[in-house]
């Protein structure tokens, strides 16, 4: 039988951890980045998965280390060296960014976790330093790493996000490692943005969906 | 028989206990999301017949049992599950190329951009999260947090850890 005693070495152990309390933590804000860079990975895996060899770049120079924005800032910003990647499928371009402003339709900026946008209008933007226009994004994600259960007004707050977004947005939708019963619901109308729910290395199953959506809006956009 | 000579109540006690000596912020935020309950749907009679029913949500309290599965979940989240998201974006990384030579490859008019080859494929990238943020006066730390793999066995072994408290707060 089981003892308190027991329980209490068990939390102990757990705690005291090299992975555990006071050590586990990169701040609750760059937790949220880590999560992004993983989304951000899978696109890769899915530009891999389908024949192509993404590159990462970097907006000063070889990208060594990839920088990953720490907070929401522009395309053409050169205050460190921000990595982004780039790959082509059947002769279009594109390119994975993270934590880019847009401009909305609306003229309001809006701030995209991760997203895959046109090359072209990419590097316009730097060149002539500019917001790139909603128009430009063919995928979206809000990611949210949360622990606890999500919090109900993200979705509230995305579903306005995409509205603003334009009608050239192929795939959009709110990822996270943890889930909302009412949020499930929320996001269940066909007009509204797709979710990607339990998105984590723990269930795999959920990792190929979403690589798998990326691939297939990316073939039936490019003919790949 | 009973596999436990303590409560659920006991058991919540205590890790929240242990959580607070160790880590203040954390236990904060698993003793919120505890506190903020759950929806149940809830389903009564309607008129005289009795026949008809309707349902309606309700906020309630959550059971010591189900706090306990609150707290440990969000142990989950913060010591296993970031860990893997650091090591599944490695992975990903790694199978990428980069650009060793700075600057943009000039895009072809068909759009085919990379004019450079690619290379460090299967090489490990090093990635980093900005803390100094460009907008911010005040001087952080350090300027960048490098995200790094855990080892494996760390890993596993945290694992075990969890999976023996989980067995622990098995009341069922």
């Amino acid at each position: 039988m089981a003892t308190l005693s027991d329980l209490e070495d068990a939390i102990d152990t757990l705690l005291a951890h090299p992975l555990g309390a006071g050590s586990y933590t990169l701040g609750q804000q760059k937790e949220e980045k880590a999560y992004e860079a993983y989304v951000f990975g899978l696109c890769l895996r899915a530009a891999r998965e389908l024949g192509a060899t993404p590159v990462l770049r970097g907006i000063k120079g070889p990208p060594n280390p990839f920088i990953f924005r720490g907070a929401p800032g522009q395309i053409h910003s050169k205050s460190k060296n921000y990595g982004y990647a780039e790959f082509s499928l059947n002769g279009q371009g594109f390119e994975i960014h993270a934590g880019v402003e847009f401009k909305g339709t609306s003229g309001m900026t809006h701030e995209l976790d991760v997203c895959i946008m046109r090359a072209e209008d990419a590097e316009q933007c730097r060149r002539q330093p500019d917001d790139p226009p909603s128009a430009s994004v063919i995928a979206c994600w809000e990611c949210k790493f949360y622990a606890v259960t999500l919090d109900k007004q993200l979705g509230r707050a995305f579903v306005g996000l995409v509205d603003d977004m334009g009608m050239n947005l192929r795939l959009s939708a709110l990822c996270s490692n943890s889930d909302h019963t009412q949020l499930r619901e929320y996001f269940r109308p066909q007009r509204r943005p797709d979710r990607h729910f339990q998105l984590t290395p723990l269930k795999p199953s959920n990792e190929t969906l979403f690589v798998s959506e990326i691939m297939s809006r990316l073939k039936k956009m490019t003919g790949a | 028989m009973a596999r436990h000579d303590y409560s659920p109540h006991e058991a919540l006690g205590l890790l929240m206990q242990k959580l607070r000596e160790r880590d203040e912020d954390l236990a904060t935020e698993i003793q919120a999301a505890i506190d903020a309950g759950k929806d149940v749907e809830e389903t009564e009679p309607t008129g005289r017949a009795r026949k008809k029913t309707r349902s309606y949500r309700r906020a309630v309290r959550i059971t010591d049992e189900e706090a306990l599965r609150v707290a440990t979940n969000a142990l989950r989240a913060h010591f296993i599950e970031q860990p893997l998201f650091v090591e599944s974006a490695a992975d990903d990384f790694r199978s990428a190329a980069i650009d060793t030579q700075g600057g943009h490859a000039p895009r072809r008019p068909n759009g085919q951009g990379q004019a450079k080859p690619a290379t460090g494929v299967d090489v490990e990238k090093i990635l980093e999260i900005e803390t100094q943020i460009e907008t911010q006066i005040s001087p952080a730390d350090r300027t960048t947090l490098r995200l790094e793999r855990a080892s494996p066995e760390a890993l596993a072994k945290q694992r075990e850890n969890l999976d023996l408290l989980y067995d622990l707060i098995d009341f069922r």
